[in-house]
């Protein structure tokens, strides 16, 4: 499928295709850096375990949240990047696909939002328990982000039907990358908080 | 050139009521007190906020609901909302024209250099302020005029200000305004996102600011833990600040370099950059990696004192080490994210008047790039007394020794190409010189505090500050200084008076150094960062740097009275190319067109040939149609 450029664009559409694929990664690894911070976090503090307060009680989150979370951002990055796929080719796969990734996201941001009012523990509980509630709260602040870029071409689908998919596959490249690289953050933030602990 | 991108223009109270900076000040201030309100509401209840003075939620929800107001105001959340409603993607906002676009959302690569230009002078010019209310205190040895606190405030306020606007004040207004024409493109990558990076800007000056009405904060520029948890509420103020600044500079940086990567004009090959392009290319690098850190450092501090997390408190498990490492890891990079676009602007205008081509290329952008590159891996020089492992000391102590190696490169350039030049001291000449020598003694001392046995000696003195003083104030402000007497009648459209840049530049170097160079020696003898009283025996030299300080000031306001003379008095338009350069920018009228250029134009060499004969014009303006990216 060939792609567009904005109507106000004043250069040819590889261009504006090239900026989103270059800037989609430049902002990925962006996304990375700012999660390494909370990385090294929770080694350093695991390490030093100050006054022994790293994980004193042992505190669990519970796999019973970790797990479903976990799940559905993978869906949601899975469906979405076959949606992608689909969009170079007969792209019948974008609308299902996309939808479907959408819905995803949107159940892993409010299971996190109903798993803290049912944690046993608080930010204060220690190392431990302010790297969870951190790195977790800061997580689907940044699934927002996405999902909203990802809520913007559902809508220009169904507001401008087939006809736009040639403007909207640039951008949906872009999403690709970023939302893969933020699933292998969940994926680390899923081993280290749920498994590791 | 036409210009195909017209602007409408429009009556002045539509100006006034639309969206513009007057509403989003008001929009700013509302949000404000509405988030501050609903901060409180979530507040309560919580046992920790007992007996405090402070809500930090409650700040924290004024700051972050005051953001909101702010870029309401200015239009920035218009075309979120519409992108939301499924409305097509655009790339230009629509745009009027006239002095009014300068205070509002505009994403023209040129109008946003100019707002970064002013808007961050603004604060910049502040911090300066700070500076000469600090050499007043330190006067007397112990005869105060103001309290301990107060000047620690002013030391955090004068620090921060500083740090955050110099992290913008070089590459916001030369790299927003001149990369596209240097690459050949006619704006950057992403332009809602350039307005975006420089609206938050002056923002977080604002909300820095408003420390002042909570009492400042104690901590200094760098915020430690554990005395940023248990300070008072302006320590919530330069944490928003500094998340701010971090998210523009992440932001400006993902812009730059994906602009350099892909929107190159044809024939514009990597060892045919301008050399500026290079500097910006290797600061956004640093930009886009290191500033997410920050961000995340701050947000750590945001919640151990609005959420009663722990990361910074040792008693519940944390460290305020993780906090010193964190801070550093974007700190050290962030002194090169200050001194790359420096080297890159220095370089650029050396060949110009010299009449010669930049020496050694090559061994410039492998010094720049390979700074970059060291930046990341010295950050722990920093805590070499802050009782790290000590056997981490030796490889930290090398890797910033290494790092002078790179430096040295550009060095090497700047004698290369000035080694039987045909020199002119013109205004940016001069200046472009002075930094080398003073970046010279800001590198050689620092060699001092990168070496274990003499930083263990001088940590925290007055030596450091010097150090510092000289890399960044005689480097890159001296840089920043070559560039706006370069670059503005580009810019604006007139020419400075050279008689008063000339007393400027002679009356800032002469007392930039007589300023500087004798707190090496105050470091020496012991006398501390920080700390308003001092030993009698240094009143005479102190009273000395404040004198020289006051000069130094008053140097500054020589450039102003320039800027406004020659600005609205004077007022002499600009020629196309005042200095003969070769650069595509110096080629193109003065004003650029809207659009820059009629046809994206084909490079044929670099732009640094100068004294080379047939050297054929460093690009064709008027080329056939070329499709870009061929």
């Amino acid at each position: 499928m060939e792609v567009h450029a904005p109507a106000d664009a004043t250069e040819p559409a590889e261009v504006f295709e090239r900026n989103m694929a270059v800037g989609a990664r430049i902002a990925a690894a962006a996304v990375a850096f700012f999660f390494i911070a909370f990385l090294f976090a929770f080694f350093y503090l695991r390490a030093l375990d100050s006054n022994g307060k790293w994980n004193q009680h042992g505190l669990d989150p519970g796999q019973a949240w970790g797990l479903p979370i976990f799940l559905c951002v993978v869906g949601s990055v899975g469906l979405f990047a076959a949606a992608v796929w689909s969009l170079r080719r007969d792209a019948a796969l974008w609308r299902p696909g996309s939808f479907a990734a959408l819905g995803l996201g949107l159940a892993a941001v409010v299971l996190q939002s109903v798993q803290y009012t049912q944690l046993a523990f608080g930010p204060a509980d220690g190392g431990y328990a302010s790297v969870f509630v951190g790195w977790t709260g800061l997580y689907a602040v940044f699934m927002l982000g996405v999902l909203y870029w990802l809520e913007t071409q559902v809508a220009q689908t169904l507001r401008e039907g087939d006809a736009a998919l040639p403007l909207i596959r640039p951008s949906a490249e872009a999403l690709r990358v970023v939302w893969f690289v933020l699933g292998l953050v969940g994926l680390v933030a899923y081993i280290l908080l749920y498994l590791v602990r | 050139m036409t210009d195909s991108f017209q602007r409408e223009h429009r009556s002045l109270w539509q100006g006034v009521l639309g969206f513009n900076v007057l509403t989003a000040i008001v929009l700013g201030i509302v949000g404000f007190f509405v988030g501050a309100w609903i901060g409180g509401k979530i507040a309560v209840g919580h046992d920790y906020l007992i007996g405090t003075d402070q809500n930090d939620v409650g700040m924290f929800m004024g700051y972050l609901f005051g953001t909101l107001g702010w870029l309401a105001g200015l239009g920035f959340l218009n075309y979120p909302l519409s992108r939301m409603a499924g409305r097509p993607p655009s790339l230009r906002h629509h745009e009027f024209g006239g002095v009014g676009r300068y205070f509002r959302l505009c994403t023209d690569h040129k109008v946003v250099g100019i707002q970064y230009f002013f808007g961050v002078g603004i604060f910049f010019f502040i911090g300066g302020l700070n500076a000469m209310l600090m050499r007043t205190e330190l006067l007397r040895p112990t005869e105060h005029p103001f309290s301990a606190g107060q000047y620690l405030s002013l030391v955090g306020l004068h620090g921060t200000m500083m740090i955050m606007m110099t992290s913008a004040f070089i590459v916001g207004p030369f790299a927003n305004f001149l990369l596209p024409l240097m690459i050949g493109a006619r704006r950057l990558a992403f332009p809602r996102i350039e307005a975006l990076t420089f609206w938050l800007t002056p923002l977080a000056g604002l909300v820095l600011m408003s420390a002042i009405a909570r009492n400042g904060f104690p901590t200094g520029w760098t915020g430690y833990a554990p005395l940023a948890d248990e300070a008072r509420a302006g320590m919530d103020a330069y944490i928003f600040a500094f998340i701010l600044i971090g998210t523009s500079l992440t932001l400006l940086g993902l812009n730059l370099l994906t602009t350099v990567l892909t929107m190159r004009a044809p024939g514009l090959t990597w060892s045919r950059l301008p050399i500026f392009v290079w500097g910006v290319a290797s600061t956004a690098i640093l930009m886009a990696l290191a500033a997410p850190v920050l961000v995340a450092a701050m947000l750590m501090g945001l919640m151990d004192r609005a959420a009663n997390t722990g990361y910074y408190i040792a008693s519940i498990g944390g460290s305020p080490y993780l906090y010193e490492n964190l801070f550093w890891f974007f700190g050290h990079p962030e002194v090169y994210i200050l001194a790359l676009p420096g080297f890159g602007i220095v370089l650029e205008i050396l060949p110009v008047f010299a009449r010669k081509p930049l020496w050694a290329y090559r061994l410039a952008v492998a010094g720049m790039l390979g700074v970059a590159l060291l930046s990341f891996m010295v950050w722990q020089h920093h805590l070499f007394v802050s009782g790290m492992n000590a056997s981490l000391r030796p490889f930290y102590m090398l890797t910033t020794e290494l790092i002078s190696i790179p430096t040295g490169f550009i060095f090497l350039n700047a004698m290369g190409t000035l080694w039987r030049g045909r020199i002119r001291f013109t205004v940016p000449m001069l200046f472009a010189l002075a930094f080398f020598f003073n970046f010279l003694i800001g590198g050689l001392s620092g060699i001092f505090l990168s070496d274990v046995p003499s930083d263990v000696t001088t940590h925290g003195s007055y030596f450091v500050m010097a150090h510092f003083h000289y890399t960044i104030m005689g480097g890159l402000v001296f840089a920043f200084f070559a560039a706006t007497y370069y670059w503005l009648p580009k810019m604006l459209g007139f020419t400075l008076h050279e008689g008063l840049a000339k007393i400027h530049f002679w009356l800032m170097f002469v007392f930039f150094n007589l300023t500087f160079f004798p707190l090496f020696a105050a470091g020496f003898v012991g006398m501390p960062r920080r700390v308003s009283t001092y030993a009698p025996g240094l009143q005479p030299l102190n009273d000395f740097v404040s004198a020289s300080a006051y000069v130094l000031g008053f140097s500054m306001l020589i450039f102003l009275a320039n800027l406004v003379y020659s600005l609205v008095f004077a007022r002499v338009p600009a020629p196309d190319n005042p200095w003969e350069s070769k650069s595509i920018e110096w080629q193109l009228p003065t004003p650029v067109p809207v659009l820059d250029f009629d046809r994206i134009p084909v490079f044929n060499t670099t732009p640094y040939e100068y004294g080379v004969e047939d050297a054929p014009p460093v690009a064709s303006l008027e080329p056939s149609p070329v499709p870009v990216g061929s």
